[in-house]
């Protein structure tokens, strides 16, 4: 590959990074309207519901069913991972409910932040990231990662608002295993960019996994009658929390670009930015903090810094061409085990379009789009908000800078990769 | 009945591909890596599938003891 298109892959992969961030953050927001009332699981299972929604509709409306049909195609095998990262991302995301009831959100995010430490480790050990990479880079990137560690402990401290007291063993322990249950989930991502897999290929069946999981788990600990009377008694904040998913899934598909194109070493910390775009839609929206101690300011101005040093520090510090030859070595390993056409792997990591590769949307496409909106707005018309204290100007702000970065970033992928 | 064999073989010529590493690169025959076993031998032979699912299933376990 030309060491300019190296360059220019990389920083969109980086681009695609932030944007993920700030959706990913953004995403917090619907779901903050929803005051108490429901059950942690279910609103993770209706959030997950809203995630499914978006997974089916936004790839049919980006590229068509039948490219996605076509591409999964090339590497059947690996559904399997992607149902496997749906099934991790599930359990992962309701230990974290466990670990925040036990320890408090300060203490669990910091343990659960530690998934990037472990998706740097995974990439270097089976997919050759960072092999060749020099010193400066290693310093760049495992330095950004602890920096951003260091700088998303200090946010968590200042944002938590409580700590629950007793069962803190058990707590920690669901901090922990939702960090590594998140940094695992980054092996079937990699493994699938680098066998040439398209993400949004990828996602359609990553929320099958998600969804089963969810609903398996939501179904055990809630039981079936209980679990609809509770979702039946919250169908005013249905679509909140729905659309909480679909905005989610939004920073999800920018941050498997970010891995397909930067790897996990370095996308997924770009991606963790999100806590400080969770933390300016708390202060500027919702009024947290309003009236807090000088220290805890502190805490998130020096926070906020240390985040943003460190991503910057891994922003600058992409891949190499000798690096990058490692990468293909990989990619290479994965071709030849697996079968997969030269061609197909090699198209997709300079992040150009198979030759095989359709993009026609049919019917099918259509009615899932206009299935989706239809249930979006027949759950906005019932929808209320349970919450009055907001500040809409800075809601309108930050959700502006959110489409911008929407559209700077998908723009800058169908100009580059034609969302390859 | 034809039309199943021919698409068959295209599925295993893309699956199998004749580069079975991890499996025993041993099995180069054609006739041989057009078997459907020939894809699972390698999934269950691939370290990238068994780290996620343990880390999976010890992930459901404690949960359940979370609970």
């Amino acid at each position: 590959m030309p060491s300019s298109r190296l360059r220019t892959l990389q920083a969109l992969g980086v681009l695609c990074g932030f944007a993920a961030g700030a959706w990913l953050g953004g995403a917090e927001a619907p779901i903050k309207i929803v005051s108490a009332g429901v059950s942690p699981i279910t609103v993770s299972l209706l959030m997950v519901a809203g995630v499914f929604l978006a997974r089916w509709s936004i790839p049919a409306f980006v590229r068509g069913t039948s490219y996605v049909h076509q591409d999964v195609r090339q590497a059947p095998h690996l559904i399997i991972w992607a149902v496997l990262a749906g099934c991790l991302w599930a359990v992962a995301n309701t230990m974290t409910i466990y670990a925040i009831r036990d320890v408090g959100l300060s203490i669990a995010f910091a343990l659960w932040n530690t998934n990037s430490l472990l998706g740097i480790l995974w990439g270097f050990l089976f997919f050759n990231e960072l092999r060749q990479a020099g010193w400066k880079r290693w310093l760049g990137v495992l330095g950004g990662a602890l920096a951003m560690f260091g700088g998303a402990t200090l946010l968590a401290f200042a944002s938590s608002t409580q700590a629950s007291e007793g069962k803190a063993t058990l707590g920690v322990i669901a901090g922990i295993g939702a960090g590594i249950l998140w940094g695992t989930m980054y092996i079937p991502y990699r493994k699938a960019y680098l066998s040439g897999m398209n993400p949004l290929s990828f996602i359609t069946f990553f929320t099958v996994g998600e969804l089963a999981t969810m609903t398996f788990l939501a179904l055990s600990y809630r039981g079936a009658i209980p679990l609809w009377h509770e979702i039946v008694g919250a169908r005013t904040m249905l679509f909140w929390l729905m659309f909480g998913g679909f905005v989610w899934v939004i920073g999800d598909l920018f941050q498997q670009y970010a891995a397909k194109y930067v790897g996990i070493s370095r996308g997924v910390p770009l991606s963790n930015t999100n806590q400080l775009w969770g933390l300016l839609w708390g202060i500027l929206v919702f009024h947290e903090l309003r009236g807090g101690s000088q220290r805890v300011y502190a805490q998130v101005i020096g926070g906020s810094i240390l985040m943003a040093l460190g991503a910057l520090a891994i922003a600058l510090s992409s891949a190499t061409g000798p690096e990058h030859s490692r990468w293909q070595d990989a990619a290479e390993r994965e071709g030849k085990r697996y079968g997969i056409e030269e061609s197909y792997v090699r198209a997709s990591m300079e992040g150009r379009e198979f030759d095989g590769g359709v993009s026609r949307r049919t019917v099918l496409d259509w009615l899932l789009v206009v299935g989706v909106t239809g249930i979006f707005v027949a759950l906005a018309a019932v929808a209320r908000l349970s919450r009055v204290d907001i500040d809409l100007r800075w809601a309108a702000v930050l959700s502006v800078a959110m489409l911008l970065l929407l559209v700077v970033c998908g723009i800058a992928l169908w100009r580059t990769t034609r969302f390859c | 009945m034809i039309g199943q064999t021919i698409s068959h073989y295209r599925i295993v010529e893309k699956l199998g591909g004749g580069h079975l590493t991890g499996v025993g690169d041993s099995v180069k025959n054609k006739s041989l890596k057009a078997r459907p076993s020939s894809l699972f031998s390698t999934i269950m032979c691939d370290i990238h599938f068994w780290i996620p699912l343990l880390v999976l299933l010890t992930g459901l376990f404690v949960l359940r003891e979370l609970h």
